[in-house]
């Protein structure tokens, strides 16, 4: 595959902030079209990662090739990037219309192209009815509007979104999210979307890259990403802290098992088997809330079952979210409907082995 | 009955310290307000009855305001007017681009830069006179307009650049480079959006600039020349022939401070959000 079919590739870039290393060695590439989400916490680097490459910061070391051409040394409007900021950055004291315009009026296109694009994208964004308000007299679902606008309006190589569902409510973001894949579809753009929030990044990228402390931890297809999480730290993060957990130890002989859930449990042997292959002497066994099943008994388990204390549910729509707790563990299942059992019942925890991740208990690192 | 007493006796006092701060209150605002009062009043009588009572006002008359203008009050006041509007127009001109370099360039030395530029605010304006003085003799800018002109665009600069940056550091920088990435110039950023955001500082800036130079007597009375003279230098030489003309002298302050009473209210809201910078978030 040549260097060439890629429109942008990142090499090594690294960037120190008062000592602090805040991007260390990040690199990736990407085809025309495709759209990429980096997530990671705030203060991973991301914001300063887009910045880079939109050329706002000037890295200490790497590459941005655009087109197979070093941008280091070109302004941001030279590069054939546009940019949505986190803060949005709107001209308060300009109207819709001049916010949209602004690109379009610094390439000096005549007043005739400028008004057709401006329809055309606010049509695509429905914000047609808004272009004469202000850009302060918007609501936040509006003001996000406008700014994605802005960057569309631009004719750019590269779309780069810094967190552009943040604090938005559910309805917006669902719309917003819908409305990306269709920008990606029609268009043909390529995009790379910052974001903190794992269902985002899940939902809308081709690929997924993971960035923790500055550093790539883990790239590749969202569902790559989801069901192999290299360590436990990203399949927590995935689940915003609330990840299914069981640490299985076996002694040196290999056969006496305990589980941190207490004396009341039943193990497939396939974990054994796990166990005794990969030569470790605990596992951390994980699963999401999808593939854990809480119920008033679970007949078949094959896989660990625990029996537990039935706590509370959250409706969410279609399904439910229920919560069992043993001890100080707690599990959560999504369920369709709610399990026939009031506050406080016993209830029993089951993970089959199919849908278990399993972590390796010394150092979290995805065994299978 | 005991119990009463300790619900009431506190009350009695809160009430009586109510009124006396009330009291104080109206006591201050007479001092303020009487001289100011008295001025208008002696502005307005005939000239017979001008070392009548204060509070005496049998007819209203215009005669010393006809007086003033004979003396030449009115040249004074648009000298005033050229003056001060000229040092603030070029204060501000440069305290915007100032300001702005100091907001967003790594200025070297900003921090240093910054306090120097304060710091020609705190000498006495007295140690500067006679260097000013002599240059200005030299170069020929002694009793023109330009001369005072420059003094006061100086005098007024510090607190303008200090107080349109601080607007200034209020805006996100995201929003420069927003339009960075647009594809803007500097100049246009500044000229079309960063100036029309600072708008109010600006006008805070302005309004405190004007209020300084309206009332400076100091270099007005060094610099300028017969025609020049503002309207606190005309004040301070005015004499009747037979002692004071009090009734001319009250009818020129009355023309003389309702432009800068007028300023003063139509920009108050941006003054005092000029007097807070830096200490709230908008």
């Amino acid at each position: 595959m040549g260097k060439d079919e890629y429109i942008i590739q990142v090499e090594k870039i690294a960037k120190t902030y008062n000592g602090r290393r805040v991007l260390n060695d990040i690199s990736f590439a990407l085809r025309r079209g495709e759209l990429l989400a980096i997530l990671g916490p705030p203060g991973s680097g991301k914001t300063t990662l887009l910045k880079i490459i939109a050329g706002l910061i000037k890295q200490d070391a790497g590459d941005v090739i655009i087109n197979g051409r070093i941008v280091n040394d070109l302004p941001p409007y030279e590069r054939g990037v546009s940019l949505v900021f986190e803060t949005l950055a709107l001209y308060p004291n300009m109207s819709v219309y001049e916010n949209i315009a602004s690109p379009l009026i610094a390439e000096k296109k005549d007043k005739e192209y400028i008004d057709r694009r401006v329809g055309e994208i606010s049509r695509l964004l429905k914000i047609e009815h808004i272009l004469g308000r202000k850009a302060d007299k918007l609501s936040g679902g509006e003001r996000q509007r406008v700014a994605i606008a802005r960057a569309l309006a631009k004719e750019a190589e590269i779309y780069l979104l810094d967190e552009p569902l943040s604090n938005l409510d559910a309805k917006i973001r669902y719309a917003l999210r819908t409305e990306f894949k269709k920008l990606k579809s029609l268009l043909g753009k390529t995009i790379i979307l910052a974001t903190s929030d794992p269902s985002d990044a899940l939902a809308l990228g081709d690929k997924v890259m993971l960035l923790f402390n500055g550093a790539v931890i883990q790239e590749g297809p969202p569902i790559d990403i989801y069901y192999a999480p290299r360590n436990i730290s990203i399949a927590r993060y995935l689940t915003g802290n609330i990840l299914n957990e069981v640490s299985i130890s076996i002694d040196s002989y290999g056969k006496s098992v305990s589980m941190d859930v207490g004396q009341e449990f039943s193990i497939d042997p396939y974990f054994l088997k796990v166990l005794r292959e990969v030569g470790e002497t605990s596992i951390t066994l994980a699963s999401y809330a999808d593939g854990c099943i809480v119920d008033k008994s679970v007949e078949s388990c094959s896989g660990i079952k625990v029996a537990g204390e039935f706590i509370g549910y959250e409706y969410r729509g279609s399904e439910y979210l229920v919560y069992a707790r043993k001890g100080e563990r707690v599990f959560r299942s999504l369920r369709a409907s709610l399990p026939n059992v009031t506050f406080g019942e016993r209830v029993e925890v089951c993970i089959p082995h199919t849908n278990a991740l399993l972590f390796s208990g010394k150092t979290g690192s995805l065994i299978r | 009955m005991r119990k009463r007493n300790q619900y009431t006796t506190p009350l009695v006092l809160y009430r009586v310290r109510k009124s006396l701060k009330f009291a104080l209150l109206i006591a201050l605002l007479a001092i303020y307000l009487i001289p100011i009062y008295g001025m208008f009043s002696l502005a307005f009588k005939p000239r017979a009855e001008i070392y009548s009572g204060l509070f005496e006002l049998t007819r209203v008359t215009l005669e010393n305001f006809e007086e003033a203008y004979r003396y030449g009050a009115y040249s004074a006041i648009t000298n005033s007017i050229i003056v001060t509007v000229g040092g603030v127009a070029i204060a501000l001109v440069l305290a915007v681009l100032a300001s702005y370099a100091f907001s967003r360039f790594a200025v070297k030395g900003k921090n240093i830069l910054m306090f120097y530029i304060l710091s020609t605010r705190m000498m006495p304006p007295i140690t500067l006179i006679i260097p000013i003085f002599i240059m200005f003799f030299n170069v020929g800018l002694k009793g023109t307009y330009l001369g005072l002109i420059l003094v006061y665009a100086m005098m007024s600069l510090p607190l303008s650049i200090w107080m349109i940056k601080s607007f200034i550091d209020d805006i996100p920088k995201d929003i420069d480079q927003a339009a960075l990435v647009d594809g803007h110039s500097t100049m246009f950023i500044l000229f079309k959006i960063i100036i029309p955001m600072v708008i109010p500082g600006i006008a805070a800036s302005a309004a405190f600039a004007a209020i300084m130079l309206w009332n400076e007597f100091l270099f007005a009375l060094l610099l300028s020349g017969v025609d020049t003279k503002p309207t606190s230098v005309l004040l301070s030489s005015i004499r009747g022939e037979r002692g004071f003309n009090w009734g001319r002298v009250a009818a020129i302050e009355v023309v003389y401070i309702l432009p800068i009473i007028i300023l003063v209210f139509w920009l108050q809201k941006y003054m005092l959000r000029g007097l807070t910078f830096g200490t709230v978030r908008r």
